[in-house]
This record gives C-alpha cells, structure tokens and sequence, in this order.
C-alpha cells in the first residue's frame, strides 16, 4: 500500500508578513469598532431615556439636598421679603420635590415638553394664605399693592424652586441649544451602532476566516480594554471629577454622581474587554506552542 | 508525516506578547490626532467647568478662601487705659469686637468683612468704614430677623459699648435713621467719630428695599495699654533690621 505524501505547501516570507499586516490591520479596525459599539451604545442610554439622571436624583437623595439649599436661601431672603421661610417649606416636602425633580429632567426628555409641568398649586395656595392672614391681622386692604406683591412673591417663589430643582441645568441647555442638538443625536448614535454592531461581527468572521486562531481575536480585545482603563482610571485616581466647578451642593452631588458612574462603568467594560484579551491571547499562545511541541 | 497548518506561522514569544500593546499604542495614537481640534474646541469648556484646580470638593458653597476666626474678646477688662491709641486692623472675615446695647439687650459678636456667610456668624463691620476707635464712620450691619432684630427699639439716647481686642467704645445713639438699600450717603466717611448700625426693615407689603438704622456718636475712648504695648512693641520689631 503506497501512502499519498503530500508535499506540505508554505507561503513564502512576503506573503506571510502580508497575512501578518492584514491580520494586524483586521486588528485595529475591530478595535475601533468594539470602541465605537460601546460608545454608541452609552450615548443611547443616555439619550433615549432619563434613566441615568433620574437614578442620580435618588441616589445622591436630591431632594433632601435641595430641601436644604431652598431652606438657607429663603431664610436670608426673609431679611427683605418679610415672608417666613415656613411659608414656603411646609408645603415643600422632600417628597413634592422628588416627584418634581422627576418631572422636571422627564419632561426635558420628552420632545413635547409642557411649560406647565410643574404644579404649584399647593405653594401658590400657601403664600396666599399667609398674606391674606397678614392682611386680615394688620386690617390691611387688598388693594392694588397687595396683588403686586402678592404676585411677586408667587413669581418669584416659583422661579426660585424651579431655579433648585434643576439639578442637571437643562433649562440652561435647553435655552443654549444644547439639549435639543444631545438628544437630537439619538439617530445618529442608533445608525452608529447598528454599523459598528455590523462591523464588529463583519470583523470577527474575516478574522476567524483568515485565520482560526484567537490571537488576533485577543489582541483588538485586549487594545480596546487597555484604551478604556488607563485613561478612565487616571481621571479616577486624579481626582478630576471632583474638581466640578458648579458648587452648590445638589448640583454637584448628581453631575459628579452621574460623570462618576459612567466613568466606572467605562472601566469595568475596559477592564472585561482586558480580560478577554489576555484569555485569548494566553490560550492562543499556549495552544500554538503545545502544537509545535 | 505531521501535517502543519500552512498558515500556523508563530512569532517569538516576547513578540506574540508585546504585540497587543503595540497595537493599542498605534490606535491610542489614531485617537490622539482625530482628537486634537475636538479638544482645543472643548478645552475653554473644559477648564471652565472643572476650574477648581485644587482638587478639593465643597458642598457648603462657601467663599472660597475666606477664613472665619473667632477671637476672644474681653469685655471685663481692668487693666490700665488711654484715652488715645491706635486701632489694630483684623484680617478679613476675623470677629474683632463685641457689640452691647443693654437697652435692648444687644450683644452680638462682630465681624471684619461681609458676606451670606459672615452675616450668619454674627454683625458685620465694612472694611471701607472707620474700625472702632479710628477717625471717621464706623458701619456695621446684621441680618434684621437674627442679630440685629431689635435694631428699630434703640432710641435716642441709649448707650452702645464696642468691645474689641484692643479698647473700649462707648457710642450714645443720637439719631434714628431710614435710607434706600441705594442711598450710600449714610455709609461715607465722616469728620465726626460715629457709628451707624443698620438692617433692612421687614415689611411685608412695603418696599424690601429699605434700610433703618441709627446713629451714634462717640462718647468714650478706651485704648488698652497692654494692647498699645503689644502693638508698639511689634511695630518696632518688624523696623529692626
């Protein structure tokens, strides 16, 4: 019985180092795409729903922070308004400005806001109480100047509360612009996805079908992760984020709150992307020299 | 005869390894230049929004900087006294006098400055004003519903005692007074030693902008002689070579 020897076929040296470009070039490109997923992917959620603002709200507990500031402010303004703080903080309970503060950032999402999403009616209804108490006490007539003032106040009360609950300063945005062109982008970030999603699985399957051995699979893995955790544990261990300039302390409470969880959450995708990069590479390269043994 | 795969090529093991972090050092590099106009754009928002370059975080709000001091201030001093002497000027945001009306009884702690956050410790003396003993105006106000919520029952005649680190003033109110948060005439200097205190007027359906207030003139002068020496004795030092 003859054996078929098969002459064993070898690519030459330039075709080996052109295998070797394409499969590093096939690298970068899903490094980018595996970046440009996760990336996309972040800007949807931020977009598409409050979720991520609403979640700071109760986790930094807003309302007790805001409760506090409005306190302090309607205090010192007592000095020239003549109106007891009392009068405004007995009906704004932590509870009224948790759902308010709900509304607030929902209703900025929404691409119908309403004007009147915030009701102050018991507010409203508790300033007019005290004046007409006070009016009632000191026989003072209602006349015009009472109205007006008793207008102010109420216009002023409003804006001021509105002013607090605002943690996230989207009327701010929302009167520069901003807000509309950031949630605008939303079908960009879809349309983004949905082609790096396809390049990525484009990507994989010209790799594996180039070559079925994980390492180049385990380098854009490992690339991608190196390039999510060092930057984002330098701004971690440096203390950036704490140097938010907006002080007042509900403000900065849900705007670091918020910068923080998102770059913690970058960091664990780097860290997860690392670890299946080293895998990869680790058996990959155990496995090429157990076979050449 | 074993068969290799024909594209099973393997590259040195210090290669197979560095290899990745090469790869994400040329795509950190890709990053890098696409990134450079984006972020001279964004650099003015950037160093805007996280201008605290000392790191530190404040949840107070407070004036970044400002030092409040409480100083101890003896109000039952014995020791000797003169009636001329020099006024030692305290650093910003330091309590540098106590401030006693019997009359009403008043006594509040006063501050060298102004501001939400030294109004809430005590009154506050204007730094452009005369110190307690100096020529001139000496202004100080509070807050109308905490330290100074009696200002309005002084009456002509009552007696207001300035006790500070280095004298005794005694001030007797001469005048009732009433002015625009706008109107800073009352607020100038003067030729005469006096002491205005004023607060704004709670009223509730009148203007919030009004200020009341009285005057008081200066009636007695009592200057430490331990703080005198003290302040000599500094003053000579620091001309020393």
């Amino acid at each position: 019985m003859s054996q078929d020897v098969k002459k064993e076929t070898r690519p030459s040296a330039a075709g080996r180092a052109v295998q070797w470009m394409i499969q590093i070039l096939l690298s970068i490109l899903l490094t980018f795409s595996l970046l440009g997923t996760l990336g996309c992917g972040m800007g949807i959620y931020l977009v598409h729903t409050p979720h991520a603002l609403l979640s700071q709200l109760e986790k930094q507990d807003a309302p007790a922070k805001v409760r506090s500031a409005l306190e302090i402010q309607f205090a010192q303004e007592y000095n020239t308004t003549a109106v007891p703080p009392e009068v405004y903080l007995d009906v704004l309970t932590e509870d009224w400005l948790a759902h308010t503060m709900e509304t607030y950032v929902t209703e900025h999402y929404s691409t119908n806001k309403d004007p009147n999403a915030i009701d102050f009616t018991v507010l409203e209804q508790s300033i007019i109480d005290y004046f007409e108490a006070y009016a009632a006490e000191n026989s003072y007539e209602k006349d015009e100047t009472y109205q007006t003032k008793l207008d102010e106040t109420i216009t002023h009360a409003e804006n001021t509360v509105e002013t607090a609950v605002d943690v996230f300063h989207l009327q701010t945005m929302s009167r520069a612009g901003i807000l509309e062109k950031l949630l605008g982008m939303e079908f960009l970030l879809w349309i983004g996805l949905v082609l790096c999603g396809i390049l990525t699985i484009g990507l994989l399957a010209m790799m594996l079908a180039v070559s079925r051995r994980l390492y180049f699979l385990g380098v854009s893995s490992f690339s991608a992760g190196l390039l999510l955790t060092v930057p984002t544990a330098v701004i971690l261990a440096g203390g950036y984020i704490a140097r938010f300039a907006l002080k007042d302390a509900a403000v900065y409470a849900v705007c670091t709150g918020l910068m923080h969880d998102l770059v913690v959450c970058l960091l664990a995708f780097g860290v997860g992307f690392l670890a299946i990069g080293v895998a990869l590479i680790g058996i990959s390269v155990v496995h090429t020299r157990q076979k050449n043994i | 005869m074993k068969q290799r795969e024909p594209w099973n090529i393997s590259l040195p093991l210090a290669a197979q390894l560095l290899l990745p972090v090469l790869v994400a050092l040329l795509c950190a590099g890709v990053i890098l230049l696409c990134s450079i106009r984006p972020l001279e754009m964004a650099q003015t928002y950037l160093r805007v929004a996280f201008m605290d370059s000392t790191g530190s975080s404040s949840t107070s709000g407070g004036t970044a900087g400002l030092q409040i001091v409480e100083t101890d201030i003896d109000t039952n001093y014995t020791g000797e006294t003169l009636s001329d002497g020099e006024a030692i000027i305290p650093s910003y945001g330091s309590q540098y006098a106590i401030l006693e009306a019997a009359s009403i009884d008043l006594y509040v702690p006063v501050y060298w400055g102004g501001g939400a956050e030294l109004l809430e410790q005590g009154a506050c003396q204007t730094p452009a004003s005369a110190a307690f003993g100096s020529a001139g105006n000496s202004v100080v106000s509070a807050h109308v519903n905490t330290f100074f919520h009696q200002l309005t029952e002084l009456q002509v005649g009552d007696v207001v005692t300035a006790y500070t680190t280095y004298g005794k003033f005694t001030y007797e109110v001469t005048e009732e007074i009433a002015f625009d948060a706008t109107n800073k005439s009352y607020l100038k200097k003067t030729e005469d030693d006096r002491l205005t205190l004023y607060t704004c007027e709670m009223q509730l359906l009148g203007s919030s902008s009004q200020r009341v207030g009285v005057i008081c003139q200066l009636i007695d002068k009592a200057y430490y002689v331990d703080s005198q020496t003290a302040q000599e004795t500094t003053e000579g030092g620091a001309q020393t070579p």
